[in-house]
């Protein structure tokens, strides 16, 4: 029995591990390759920072990049801000067609990104917005809304509405109430849900290459036209930096939101 | 402080009709206990006072000004949840002051007022602990502190020692007791245990689906309850019926149950467990008394009193002793069961 267990133990493990290459093997290769000298990959590696000195004087790629963070900044600061406003009074309020409210949530997370920057972009030309920053903005805004509902949702559910009944019987308006009640309990849901808005925004490539137009495209846009042009190792140093932002994010939001698990 | 008047108050959720034509008074400066099973509508009828809810219709008065549309923020109340509700990221003090902070007053009154406070509920030096480091009956005491450091015109409370084990909950009784007369509030609380009803309210109201059933002050409730409800749910009650006969009641088998005199008399009698004495003979003097003879099923000791279970006609009947009586009690169980004939309880029947 013991034995039993001890064997299934082990085959989990290296399931795991199995597992874990799989999903990181490919990334650490492409992080390995970002520092070798050769243009071919060529083993064995000679360790190198040329490409990363030759993608810093890549005026193209530098002014994606940073076209790309200021619009994940602003996408940031409106969908969190709209998102936890959202979710506040979605928890608050009971409303005739809740319900269906809160499942039209989840088809955006799920429908093809090509689909939605189709769909947007046909929209967007219908009422004159056109393609552009604002474009980009608007489209970004509208695919990370959702998840920071669901974050911060998922963290008022731990939520006792007591504590705002409390507060209103102590005096306290509105505003008062959300300020000093709510917002202190759902904050670390709130950043949980910006920093997957910043990532939603600043990894995203289908809804920004229909949205932007050639001069102001962003960083995963630049780098898809770079690759087409013909592919060069500074592609690998870009995305070796893009995944180490990216996965920073992500683990940072991780422990921020614990998906309402812990008080 | 003020008083609290409620007049046919009315408040539906859908088809369930949660309050039916309430009207109670809650004087000023009283301790009134709301009494009832769950689903009686106590606790709704809390939260229209406290203006949670709306009503359909009546009118609510605090102080004689009516609040119908009030929201909660304006009335000026003081409320205890069932939970506590203590704001779990501010400390203690923080959770006390709360109230003053959101009306704006100057830091100096907050601090001289939270201090006050936690004298008043002895709390002294707990001032800068978390609400998650502190035991059942002190987060029960700072949820009371912060309620009543604004002095509101109204204490509102909500099974306010629910969550308290059985020892705890009979000293924060006292306490509770102690500084409602210290402060002298009018205190309006939400139960469904009635001993503590009975502990703590100068006056109780018994409410059954959604409408009050009986009120007034507890003995008067305890001793003259008016309906079978009222009877079975403060206390037990054995409960006899029967044809009135003069002064007295009739049982299907010919026993006579005597009133006392003067007494309006019903079809259905009630008699409190503690009232009826147990003797092996029947008793000397029958002349006010009712007596008759019954058989001993059970006994259920629990230290200082004692619970017999009595068989007669089928009826399984209460009687309370003391606990050291059950060893005199006679082994094969034919006994007589007597009471005065004052402690005959009629029963309106309102609800047979």
């Amino acid at each position: 029995m013991m034995a039993m267990n001890r064997f299934l133990n082990g085959l989990g493990r290296a399931y795991l591990g199995l597992v874990l290459v799989f999903l990181y093997l490919p990334i650490l290769v492409m992080a390995a390759m970002s520092f070798n000298r050769s243009e071919f990959y060529q083993l064995p590696m000679v360790y190198s920072t040329v490409w990363y000195e030759r993608l810093f004087e890549n005026q193209a790629l530098i002014a994606a990049a940073w076209n790309s963070v200021w619009i994940a900044v602003t996408t940031t600061l409106i969908a969190t801000g709209l998102g936890a406003a959202a979710a506040i009074a979605l928890f608050r309020y009971t409303f005739r067609g809740k319900a269906l409210l809160q499942v039209l949530l989840f088809p955006p997370i799920a429908i093809p990104w090509l689909i939605t920057g189709t769909a947007m972009l046909i929209f967007f030309y219908a009422v004159g917005i056109g393609r552009g920053s604002r474009a980009v903005i608007l489209g970004h805004v509208a695919l990370a809304l959702p998840y920071v509902i669901v974050v911060v949702s998922a963290r008022l559910r731990t939520f006792s509405p007591e504590l705002e009944e409390a507060a209103r019987s102590l005096g306290a308006s509105q505003w008062q109430v959300t300020r000093y009640v709510t917002l202190p309990w759902i904050a670390s849901g709130v950043i949980a849900g910006a920093l997957f808005a910043f990532a939603v925004s600043f990894d995203q490539f289908v809804v920004s290459y229909f949205l932007s137009t050639p001069g102001e495209s962003t960083l995963p846009v630049e780098i898809y036209a770079a690759i087409r042009e013909g592919f060069t190792p500074e592609i690998n140093a870009v995305s070796t930096i893009i995944i180490a932002v990216s996965m920073t994010v992500m683990l940072v939001a991780a422990r921020f939101a614990k998906f309402g698990g812990e008080r | 402080m003020a008083d609290v008047r409620l007049d046919r108050i009315i408040k539906s959720f859908g088809n369930f009709k949660a309050l039916d034509e309430v009207s109670i008074h809650f004087a000023e400066g009283a301790f009134y206990g709301l009494l009832g099973p769950s689903g009686s509508g106590k606790t709704t009828l809390l939260r229209v006072i406290a203006g949670f809810l709306f009503a359909d219709s009546g009118s609510v008065l605090i102080g004689g000004e009516s609040v119908e549309r009030v929201p909660v923020e304006k009335r000026d109340i003081g409320m205890v949840f069932q939970n506590y509700a203590l704001f779990p990221n501010m400390d203690v003090a923080d959770n006390i002051g709360f109230g003053l902070r959101v009306r704006k007053a100057p830091a100096e009154t907050i601090r001289r007022k939270v201090g006050e406070a936690l004298d008043l509920v002895q709390l002294g030096d707990l001032g800068k602990r978390r609400p998650h480091q502190l035991s059942g009956g002190q987060r029960q005491r700072v949820a009371l502190a912060r309620a009543i450091v604004t002095e509101p015109r109204v204490l509102l409370l909500d099974e306010p020692l629910g969550a308290l084990d059985k020892a705890l909950r009979v000293d924060m009784q006292v306490e509770l007791k102690r500084i409602q007369r210290e402060i002298g509030i009018t205190t309006i609380f939400v139960t469904h245990d009635q001993e503590e009803a009975l502990t703590l309210s100068d006056r109780i109201g018994i409410l059954r689906d959604g409408r009050l059933v009986q009120e007034g002050p507890p003995q008067e409730v305890y001793n003259h309850p008016t309906s079978r409800f009222a009877a079975g749910f403060l206390g037990d009650a054995n409960i006899f019926e029967g044809a009135v006969e003069g002064e007295a009641l009739r049982l299907a088998d010919g026993t006579v149950l005597r009133y006392a005199p003067g007494t309006r008399c019903a079809a259905a009698m009630a008699v409190r467990p503690e009232f009826i004495r147990i003797t092996s003979e029947p008793p000397v003097e029958t002349e006010n008394h009712n007596c008759f003879e019954a058989r001993l099923t059970q006994t259920v000791f629990a230290g200082a009193t004692a619970t017999c279970l009595l068989e007669r006609n089928g009826q399984i009947l209460k009687v309370l002793v003391s606990g050291g009586a059950i060893g005199a009690l006679p082994a094969d169980g034919a006994v007589h069961l007597s009471w005065p004939r004052d402690k005959s309880i009629a029963l309106g029947d309102e609800d047979l």
